[in-house]
Formats: structure tokens, C-alpha cells, sequence
């Protein structure tokens, strides 16, 4: 046998599990955005920007899955509150925290073939400021 | 599990349940249903449900795309030597019980209430997502022997719980 180990490991590996299955909720993938509207000022003599104002900070969160119950998040009103929360958004994303706030479910797209299970795809707006 | 063999059984069962007089397809004794690994003597006519993986990609690690071949084995029209005691059906018998295995087939609320009715061991850890898809018959005769082959391929989508 060699001297040396097959496998050299230097630090830790990330411990990132998801995506993660929803309840009625076959998830496929799932993509978090967090963003911020950019309102940028130039300089008048510089024409270059000298002062940046990022604001209204939202994290979305969309996700791909197959329906395999009709209820909950699989049969949920575009606009209304996701008030059980989402198993893939446990924790925070970004410093963006689950418990602050309100998630809102949006634009959902459902759609049906011969071969496969319902397909849905859907948003979840993190709007951490509202109260 | 054998998710392939378990269900192979199950079909074949629930083929074997169907009322003669309601349903048009003769009694087990007379025709059995013969799942995919089933022993004995295999003498015609007999149904045999065969079912393999799919190669297609399920899309999540839950489901299952199963192919599903269900086909009627039958000997057609008198040969020399047959006894009184032949089993041999007409061309138009074989395809009008042909026509009536893809009825019970497509029948899905009996198809739901049977399942219903297994025993919990039989049916935890899966479920069928969508009634079988029934594909266009495919037929064989052998002109020597008069064996005629109808079969019925079907696609199953199936879920299977986490680990199985």
C-alpha cells in the first residue's frame, strides 16, 4: 500500500440539501433572486456614478415540481400568503430570514400532458419588510 | 421491492377479478392471467402481463416510468389433432376478448376500487399517477402453429415512496 491516503481533504464541504419536496409537491429545482431596485446618480461633471441607492429588497423563490396532491401550495390563489412557510426556504438565503415578513405565493403555471404527472411552476416573493 | 415483478402480479390480478358475465373476459380457470414470472406450464390461451422499466426519464427520483405488455396468447381456428376438448378460438373471438382485456384495462374507477381493496402490503409504497396508457395493438401469428399473439403495450407512471 502507498505511503499516502487515495483521498486528501482540505476544509469542509458545503452542506446544502435542497431542493427538498413541498408537501403535494414533487419539486424538481427551485432558484432563489435576491434582489434590489438600483437607482444610480452621475456625476455632472464625471458622467460617471458617484452615488448608488439600493432599495425594496425581495428574495424570489421559484419553483419546478410535479403536483401530487391538489392542495396547498399545489392549489394555491396567486396573491395569497404562503403562511406554512416553504421547506425550502427554512432558513435564511442570502441574510434573507423566514421569519421576517411575509411570503406571497405568484404566478403559477400548471401544466398537463399524457406522459407525465400535472407539471406546476410558481413564485414565492420574500417581501421581508412587510409587516 | 421488484417494482416491475410486484406490479406485473398486481395487474394480473386485477385482470383475474374482472366479472366473466360483466366484463366479457372469460374466468381465470378458463384463461388465466400469468404475470411476468410465473411457472408451470404456460398453455394457450392465457394472458401474460409482462412490465420492464422504461428507458424514458421519469423527471424526479420519486417516479417510475414502468412499460407495461399485456397480450392475449390464443390458438386459433381448428389444427389437425385437435381433441374435442380444444381450447382454439376464431380470428374474430380472439380479437373481440383482445378488445375487451383494453376495456377493463382503461376502466379506471374499477381499476381504483380494486386497488383500494388490497391488502396494505400490496399496495404501500406506490401508486399508480395515471391511468395506463394504452398504445396501439401489435399482433403475431404463427401460420404454423395458428398461434396467434394481440398485444397491448402500456406506459404506467408510478409513485414510489422516498427509498424505495
Amino acid at each position: 500500500m502507498p505511503s499516502f491516503d487515495s483521498v486528501i481533504e482540505h476544509g469542509t464541504f458545503p452542506d446544502i440539501d435542497l431542493p427538498v419536496n413541498e408537501p403535494n409537491l414533487l419539486v424538481n429545482s427551485v432558484s432563489f433572486k435576491a434582489a434590489r431596485e438600483k437607482k444610480e446618480f452621475k456625476g455632472a461633471d464625471s458622467k460617471a456614478v458617484e452615488r448608488v441607492r439600493l432599495t425594496n429588497p425581495i428574495l424570489t423563490i421559484s419553483i419546478d415540481a410535479f403536483i401530487s396532491t391538489q392542495a396547498g401550495l399545489a392549489a394555491m390563489h396567486p396573491g395569497k400568503e404562503v403562511t406554512a412557510g416553504l421547506e425550502n426556504f427554512s432558513t435564511a438565503w442570502r441574510e434573507f430570514d423566514p421569519t421576517d415578513g411575509v411570503l406571497v405565493f405568484g404566478d403559477p403555471e400548471d401544466e398537463a400532458n399524457l406522459d407525465d404527472m400535472v407539471k406546476t411552476k410558481f413564485d414565492v416573493m420574500h417581501y421581508p419588510y412587510v409587516a | 421491492m421488484n417494482l416491475p415483478a410486484h406490479l406485473s402480479a398486481v395487474f394480473a390480478d386485477y385482470l383475474a377479478a374482472a366479472d366473466p358475465a360483466a366484463s366479457g373476459i372469460p374466468s381465470p380457470d378458463r384463461l388465466p392471467r400469468l404475470p411476468i414470472d410465473a411457472a408451470g406450464v404456460k398453455a394457450r390461451p392465457f394472458i401474460e402481463i409482462t412490465i420492464t422499466e422504461s428507458d424514458e426519464p421519469a423527471g424526479h427520483q420519486q417516479l417510475r416510468k414502468l412499460e407495461m405488455r399485456v397480450t392475449l396468447k390464443a390458438g386459433i381456428e381448428p389444427a389437425a389433432g385437435d381433441g374435442p376438448g380444444s381450447k382454439r378460438m376464431s380470428r374474430e373471438q380472439a380479437e373481440t376478448l383482445a378488445g375487451k382485456i383494453r376495456q377493463r384495462l382503461l376502466d379506471t374507477e374499477s381499476l381504483k376500487a380494486w386497488l383500494a381493496t388490497l391488502p396494505e402490503s400490496r399496495r404501500t409504497g406506490w401508486a399508480l399517477q395515471k391511468t395506463p396508457r394504452l398504445l396501439n395493438e401489435e399482433r403475431e401469428l404463427d401460420e404454423d402453429s395458428r398461434a396467434l399473439d394481440i398485444a397491448i403495450p402500456a406506459k404506467l407512471l408510478v409513485l414510489v415512496s422516498a427509498g424505495l
